[in-house]
């Protein structure tokens, strides 16, 4: 086996080199931690004690205020059962329909020879109301009346169930039809 | 060269690296135990102000809100409100609704029906439909009323006057030699339990919107016309006092 020769000794240019760059690394470090510290520490003991003042004097006026508005506990009761209803009533009276124009907006659609005998309204604007015509002439005419008032838009699907003639030679008819808001109001 | 000078040696010659590092872990360790502390309590201070400073804000306008408040027309508005929209079913109110209205309308009120359901009203209030504002009390009435009468009946049966009943359907028949129509109305009224408590201090007082703030106004004033009509009839004469 041939020898083979390893130097150990560390060569002293090298280490004094590590030591110097260690040196000042360690010392840049700790002046600038040093300062660091200081800065940070002087800082939050200037906060802490400038806002611990602030802080109490807005809990003291905190504490004042809400004793004020306990004393108010009546009026603030008198207004949140107050606002509480009045939301509720907004939503109920949002869902209502006007119905003080139908009566007579539904007898303004008759024609001479037309009498109406029933009415049925919904909310939601479906209708249907019966009539009796006294001759096919009036019926055609109260036919013309209603496709008069759909293109006024007042009503619109106007569907016709079956015509009944009677002996008198009367006729009577159901209407179903859409009515728009203006024929509720 | 003995061991001892030998340390000497070492200990000369890395003095000021150790004297660093010796400062370096005195100030991490005052940081530790002086500066963190000093930061946590100056964070606590800093949410605590910013949280107090919210409640004061709230609570100042909840002050001057209330100071402003005009107690009268929250009062008279409260008492027409709950005329409207009871806390319970309260069949008693439907009654004198209806009277008033006949007084007012000329409308004849043939015949009433209303579904009150269970009069309990603790096991009656959980019967609330989902999405429904209020507590629905399904109602169906016969009026017997003029062409001219019966719009204004319609329209007060859904105002502020009395107990608001919401009209889902109508139906009338007309008979050719009667002036009178009589009419069958569906609907629904309702009734909304009062709140069991307030919220806390520094909860915001809700905000009216403009048509609640109208709403307000408009029954107060009604209340207030009550009461004057009531205060009417309380200066009336009545006769002799006494029989003897």
């Amino acid at each position: 086996m041939a020898k083979r020769s390893v130097n150990l000794i560390i060569s002293k240019r090298d280490f004094s080199e590590t030591a110097e760059k260690l040196k000042r690394i360690t010392t840049i470090t700790a002046g600038i931690s040093i300062v660091l510290f200081l800065l940070l520490f002087a800082l939050s003991v200037w906060y802490v004690r400038t806002n611990t003042d602030k802080f109490t004097q807005m809990k003291q006026e905190l504490d004042q205020v809400e004793k004020k508005v306990a004393a108010k506990k009546q009026a603030e009761g008198l207004y949140v059962l107050t606002s509480q209803r009045l939301s509720v009533l907004e939503k109920l009276l949002a869902q209502t329909s006007p119905y003080d124009g139908l009566i007579g907006n539904i007898a303004g659609l008759s024609t001479e020879g037309i009498s109406i005998t029933s009415v049925t309204a919904d909310s939601r604007g479906n209708l249907s109301i019966s009539i009796l015509a006294s001759s096919s002439a009036s019926l055609d005419a109260f036919i013309t009346s209603l496709l008069y008032a759909e293109q006024e838009k007042r009503l619109s699907k106007i569907f016709a169930q079956g015509i009944l003639r009677h002996e008198e030679g009367d006729y009577s008819l159901t209407l179903l039809f859409h009515g728009e808001k203006n024929l509720y109001q | 060269m003995s061991k001892r000078n030998q340390i000497t040696k070492y200990i000369k010659f890395y003095e000021v690296t150790i004297a660093s590092t010796i400062v370096i872990l005195m100030v991490i360790l005052s940081a530790y135990f002086f500066l963190l502390p000093n930061l946590w309590h100056a964070t606590f201070i800093y949410d605590q102000q910013k949280h107090v400073t919210e409640k004061l804000t709230v609570v100042r306008q909840k002050d001057s809100q209330l100071s402003n408040l005009d107690v009268d027309v929250y009062k008279n508005a409260l008492l027409q409100l709950g005329k409207v929209l009871p806390e319970s079913r309260d069949y008693v109110s439907f009654f004198t609704t209806f009277d008033s209205l006949e007084k007012s309308t000329g409308v004849q009120i043939t015949k009433t029906d209303f579904q009150l359901g269970l009069l309990s009203t603790q096991s009656g209030r959980l019967s609330k439909p989902l999405n429904a504002p209020a507590y629905i009390i399904p109602i169906t009435m016969e009026v017997a009323g003029t062409q001219q009468s019966l719009p204004l009946f319609f329209s007060q049966l859904q105002g502020l006057t009395g107990r608001l009943i919401n009209i889902l359907g109508v139906r009338w028949n007309i008979k050719q030699d009667e002036e009178e129509m009589h009419v069958v109305i569906n609907g629904e009224a309702y009734f909304y339990p009062l709140p069991s408590q307030l919220g806390g201090v520094d909860v915001p007082l809700p905000k009216l919107t403009k048509q609640q703030e109208e709403f307000l106004i408009t029954a107060s004033e009604l209340r207030s016309e009550d009461r004057t009509q009531d205060d009417d009839f309380s200066t009336i004469e009545v006769g002799i006092k006494s029989l003897f």
